[in-house]
């Protein structure tokens, strides 16, 4: 403390504090007894002598000096005063120093007092700075979170704006992807039908070609043409499902169906394919299944078609099974079913690994199966999406070198409404299957026992003959036995020769299931009795009235019986005669042509406009009984046209039925055609059977007693009329069938003597050819044979012989289809049909000269 | 200007310097970026954070009994939210000019530590006469407080030869002031030096003014004036024993000395306080820095 306050020593004044003592002398003593001087001085002095003693009385007061020792030790202060009236020197001193405690403990107080006084404000001070502090620390805080979160919503928004920018890009792209893939498919789509039309043009135009006389080398490339231009448009039908499938586009029909019909239509194909490698393809349908369904048969049979077809590409021996039947897992809602269908091969298999690829697109096994076996690839994915749209779906399983098995499933309308078809009952029959094949056995026991007919099986002949002994012996003899003849070993062949040679089995009637395609030896007609022949696979249809047939004891020969191979009927002149003229309209030359040559060939009349403004001329001029509109037509579509003639305008019957034609099979447009006002709708490429369908339906609408029931035209020339009806003059429409010498006169330019030229060479020269046919069926040369048969059809349409070229023509299906079953059978009609036709061209040649 | 020669020999001065001492870059960036008016703590301290051990100082020294916070202060933001942007700044440039004081020699004419604890001395007592006298906020008062002899140390670490010579040639003619003594030999003098370096700092210009006019002689200057404030803690703490040379005691300048007269028992009180502020101040910022800390 000391030190310190040395420090401030040379800021002290002491002679303020002398002062001070004089003034609190002055205020305390009391002036009766101490008068201070006027003059009050105070000094400095550095005498000894005086202090503390008055020094002089005057004028009876006491001046007297005194020292204050206590204010200042150093500094010598005295104060001169006087003391009036009776006070002595002594007191007086003690007040003197009295007074000088005083003012010391007053100065020391005051002091104190500044100093607290100070002190506060230095306080205050502090805590103001402290404040200031404390504000600016928060100031300089708040200041700085504020950059701080400034600067964190600026890199927010800049990342947002990055994140936004990016986000907008992503869906930009992802667009222009979504984009991509639909114009792909699109692209596809419309590509696909722009190769399908010209296809159909070539292949429609090919078959044209076929038509014509051609040489063998021709017709050899012509028909490869064909073939080929075949293998192309399927190809392109599979891409365009396809893409139709990719672009959601592909519409489902809900159509009633007959499922063994079905499957009785599709397999006889596939048979021959099959047979012709040795392989046994069976189907059958599970009891359960109902047989009347609604869905898209079409459909159904492409995955069918394409699953068995694989099958047979990839199976080289043993057999395919085909099988539907009830899937009872699935729950497609109240009245539908779920139906399982299975083609189960013996072939090469697929590895386990490489069976879910098959079902992608453009996959296969490898590139090597694809040079091998052909096909797009596309089949598989496209019959797995089929199923699904359908409801179900579809999948594989195979052993590597033992076979696959691929099955769907799809979700079908039960058909309630129809009533129940009445089963055949045959209750009481006995009946043998022998056959080496046990799913051939097990599906015709299978379909017999629901008809109440007894069935035992037989897998070998030895096993036949002991279960036909032991039936003689037990008294029950078989009333029918099916001997199948399988496609590899034609085993089966001598269990029938052993059976007929045993007089014991008479009773039994023996039928033989033959491959189909396979067709019988000359000699196996010769040496074998047999009482029937029914082809394998078994269709339940044939089969029945095969039973029926040889229960009813008909004598006749089964020959007579329905054919087993149903073939195509051909429409040739089955309108001709008939007042019917059709109004086509359709700006494409091959379309018109294809069409229009199709139609030409059933005998119709048939008038062509390139485009809608053009047909509405037609229509203006003439009455037609259909118009075939195609709705794509530069000038005036269809659509527009359409609208037009139901508006009346100008045309002599605006109530002429209009049948839409289009390439675009895309949804919807059957709708604006039906709202255009058109009653029929048939897409291109045009189908020359649905074609000829449809127009038939419109025949029937003008004569319905020329149609029956089943839209067949009732043709007359079935009836084994006899020369003398042939010429008289109301047969005359049906002689146009057999000849029609108009025909060949137009298109021979009228030229009488080339036409009599034409019709000698003619018949000079086929009964030539039919000799060469001939011989070609007894010498077994099935191939031969139908190209002679085409020989022949040629010759016949050159002459405009229809039905006997219809006749040669059928001949020549048959040699192709290697059923030279049918073609001996049409044989002796082919000769009926030329001498018939023979008696009309003398005839007309006759009145000629 | 008169000044040019001397500010020019500084320069070089320190330029030598640098040669032999490496001053912490940090530390100057720091300065510099408080400076900046848009930098954040954050900013702040991701600059510090580049020496982590002096980011352990500083916390160290923002937890001491100095600061007496009632919470344990984890990182340099969080600090500077305590005690401010200029206590932090302060301690970063205390620790990095410390280094400076370390005695390497004889101590006989002139004591680095003796300098260091009159710096830490001045540097305490400016900001009391600040805060208490004035009411002002004393952070740059003591900071300049701290430095304003900065240029000493400096001329000793850049030319310790000359400034022996300084020394001796003040000693012994005890009527010079120091400055004189240092034209004479260096023709320029620490007032000079240390606004020099003051100014490469970007230290504020109140505190390079304490730095460069705590030795003029003013006839007419506000006590509340960092020159002033310097001068008068000067004063003080040199008769209290905190001086640079023994027995050498600053002087006032006139009008300061009225003002302390008129301020006389503001003053005693401050005096009486100012030992024990300066014992705590010379813990924490004494020179020997222990290496580990709790």
């Amino acid at each position: 403390m000391t030190d310190i306050d040395m420090v401030f020593d040379e800021f002290e004044d002491k002679s303020q504090i002398t002062f001070r003592f004089v003034e609190i002398l002055k205020r305390s003593v009391p002036s009766c007894f101490v008068e201070l001087l006027d003059k009050t001085s105070v000094f400095n002095q550095d005498d000894q002598k005086t202090q503390g003693k008055v020094i002089f009385f005057k004028d009876g007061n006491a001046v007297f000096e005194v020292l204050l020792k206590k204010i200042d030790s150093e500094i010598k202060c005295t104060i001169i005063g006087c003391i009036k009236g009776p006070l002595d020197y002594k007191m007086l001193e003690s007040l003197v120093i009295l007074g000088e405690s005083v003012c010391i403990e007053e100065a020391k107080n005051e002091e104190l007092r500044d100093m607290l006084k100070i002190q506060k404000d230095q306080l205050n001070r502090e805590i103001s700075v402290i404040k200031k502090k404390y504000y600016d620390i928060m100031a300089e805080n708040h200041k700085s979170s504020m950059e701080y979160s400034l600067r964190l919503n600026l890199e927010i928004e800049e990342r947002t704006k990055e994140l936004k920018k990016a986000n907008k890009e992503l869906i930009l792209a992802t667009q222009k992807a979504e984009a991509a893939n639909i114009a792909k498919s699109e692209f596809l789509a419309n590509m696909s039908h722009e190769i399908r039309t010209p296809m159909n043009g070539v292949i429609g135009m090919v078959d044209l070609l076929l038509d014509t006389e051609l040489g063998n080398e021709q017709r050899h490339y012509a028909e490869s043409v064909r073939s080929s231009g075949r293998a192309l448009l399927n190809i392109i039908n599979d891409i365009l499902d396809f893409s139709k499938i990719e672009a959601k586009k592909l519409e489902l029909e809900n159509i009633e169906f007959d499922l063994e019909k079905l499957f009785e239509d599709l397999f006889p194909g596939l048979g021959v394919a099959a047979h012709e490698k040795g392989v046994e393809l069976v189907w059958g349908i599970s009891p359960l299944v109902p047989r009347i369904l609604k869905g898209d048969s079409g459909r159904l049979r492409q995955i069918l078609t394409n699953f068995t077809g694989n099958a047979v590409k990839f199976t080289d021996s043993g057999e395919i099974v085909v099988f539907a039947e009830m899937e009872n897992t699935a729950d497609c809602g109240d009245n539908f079913v779920s139906i399982r269908f299975t083609v189960r091969d013996t072939g090469i298999g697929i590895s386990k690994d490489k069976i879910s690829f098959l079902f992608n697109k453009f996959t296969q096994v490898d590139t090597s199966t694809t040079r091998r076996f052909g096909g797009t690839g596309l089949g598989l994915a496209i019959s797995r999406q089929l199923a699904e749209m359908m409801g179900g779906n579809a999948g594989g399983e195979s052993v590597e070198g033992q076979g696959s098995t691929f099955w769907f499933t799809v979700c079908l309308e039960m058909e309630n409404s129809g009533e129940r078809r009445n089963l055949p009952d045959f209750t009481g029959m006995n009946v043998l299957v022998a056959d080496c094949n046990l799913w051939v056995r097990r599906f015709l026991r299978e379909k017999m026992s629901m008809w109440n007919i007894h069935v035992w099986e037989a897998g070998s002949s030895s096993e036949a003959f002991e279960l036909m002994g032991k039936a003689i012996e037990e008294n029950r003899p078989f009333d029918i036995v099916f001997a199948g003849i399988s496609p590899d070993t034609r085993s089966g062949q001598s269990l029938v020769v052993d059976l007929k040679s045993d007089k014991r089995f008479e009773y039994s009637r023996i039928i033989i299931m033959t491959p189909i395609g396979a067709g019988l030896k000359s000699e196996d007609f010769k040496v074998l009795n047999f009482d029937g022949l029914i082809t394998k696979p078994v269709k339940p249809s044939e089969l029945e009235s095969c039973i029926s047939g040889l229960s009813e004891k008909t004598q006749d020969s089964l020959f007579s019986q329905k054919q087993p191979i149903s073939f195509n009927k051909s429409f040739t002149d089955i309108f001709s005669g008939l007042d019917f003229k059709i109004l086509l309209s359709e700006d494409n030359l091959t379309n018109r042509q294809v069409a229009s040559g199709i139609l030409k060939k059933t005998g119709i009349t048939i008038d062509e406009a390139e485009n809608g403004r053009l047909a509405l001329e037609a229509l203006a001029a003439k009455d037609y009984d259909l118009v075939l509109m195609d709705v794509e037509m530069p000038e005036m579509d269809g659509f527009e046209a359409a609208v037009k003639i139901r508006q009346g305008q100008g045309v002599l019957n605006p109530d002429v039925p209009i049948i839409a034609m289009t390439a675009r099979a895309m949804s919807g447009d059957r709708e604006k055609c039906f709202e255009a006002g058109m009653n029929g709708y048939i897409s291109k490429p045009v189908d020359a059977e649905l074609l000829v369908l449809e127009v038939k339906k419109w025949v029937a609408e003008k004569y319905p007693e020329k149609v029956d029931e089943n839209q067949n035209i009732i043709s007359g020339e079935q009836s084994g009329s006899g020369t003398s009806d042939l010429l008289s003059e109301d047969s005359f429409e049906k002689n146009k069938k057999i000849f029609d010498p108009g025909d060949l006169s137009l298109r021979l330019m009228d030229d009488i003597n080339l036409v009599n030229a034409v019709l000698e060479g003619f018949l000079e020269d086929i009964p030539v050819q039919i000799k060469i046919l001939k011989d070609f069926v007894e010498n077994q040369n099935l191939d031969e044979a139908s190209m002679q048969a085409h020989k022949i059809k040629g010759a016949a349409a050159n002459i405009s012989a229809n039905i006997l070229k219809n006749t040669a023509y059928e001949m020549e299906k048959a040699g192709n289809d290697g059923n030279i079953n049918l073609f001996k059978l049409l044989m002796p009609k082919l000769e009926k049909d030329f001498s018939r036709l023979a008696i009309l061209i003398r005839s007309f040649m006759d009145k000629n000269l | 200007m008169p000044d040019n020669n001397e500010f020019v020999t500084s320069k070089a001065l320190l330029k030598k310097l640098k040669t032999v001492k490496t001053i912490p870059a940090v530390a100057i960036r720091v300065t510099q970026m408080i400076e900046d008016e848009n930098s954040t703590f954050h900013d702040f301290e991701e600059v510090i954070k580049l020496d982590p051990t002096l980011v352990m100082r500083v916390l160290r020294h923002v937890n001491s009994p100095f600061y007496a916070l009632r919470t344990k202060v984890t990182s340099i933001a969080e600090a500077v939210s305590y005690i401010g942007i200029d206590n932090i700044r302060n301690l970063i440039v205390i620790d990095a000019l410390k280094t400076l004081f370390i005695t390497e020699g004889s101590e006989e004419l002139f004591s680095r530590t003796r300098l260091w604890m009159h710096s830490v001395a001045v540097g305490i007592c400016s900001q009391m006469i600040s805060e208490r006298i004035f009411g002002k906020k004393g952070e740059n008062a003591f900071l300049s407080g701290i430095l304003h002899d900065i240029g000493l140390i400096l001329e000793d670490q850049a030319v310790p030869d000359e400034f022996y010579k300084v020394c001796k040639a003040y000693r012994s003619a005890s009527k010079k002031s120091i400055t004189l003594s240092e034209r004479l030999v260096l023709e320029t003098d620490h007032t000079f030096t240390g606004l020099v370096f003051a100014k490469e700092w970007h230290l504020p210009s109140d505190i390079q003014d304490g730095i460069k006019r705590h030795h003029d002689i003013f006839t007419d200057v506000d006590p509340m004036s960092i020159p002033a404030v310097i001068q008068i803690a000067n004063y003080l703490v040199s008769r209290i024993g905190y001086n640079v040379f023994i027995d050498i005691k600053e002087e006032l300048s006139q009008p300061l000395l009225v003002h302390m007269k008129d301020n006389i028992t503001a003053y005693k009180l401050l005096a009486s306080d100012l030992p024990d502020f300066i014992q705590i101040a010379e813990k924490i910022f004494c020179l020997e820095e222990e290496d580990s800390f709790d």
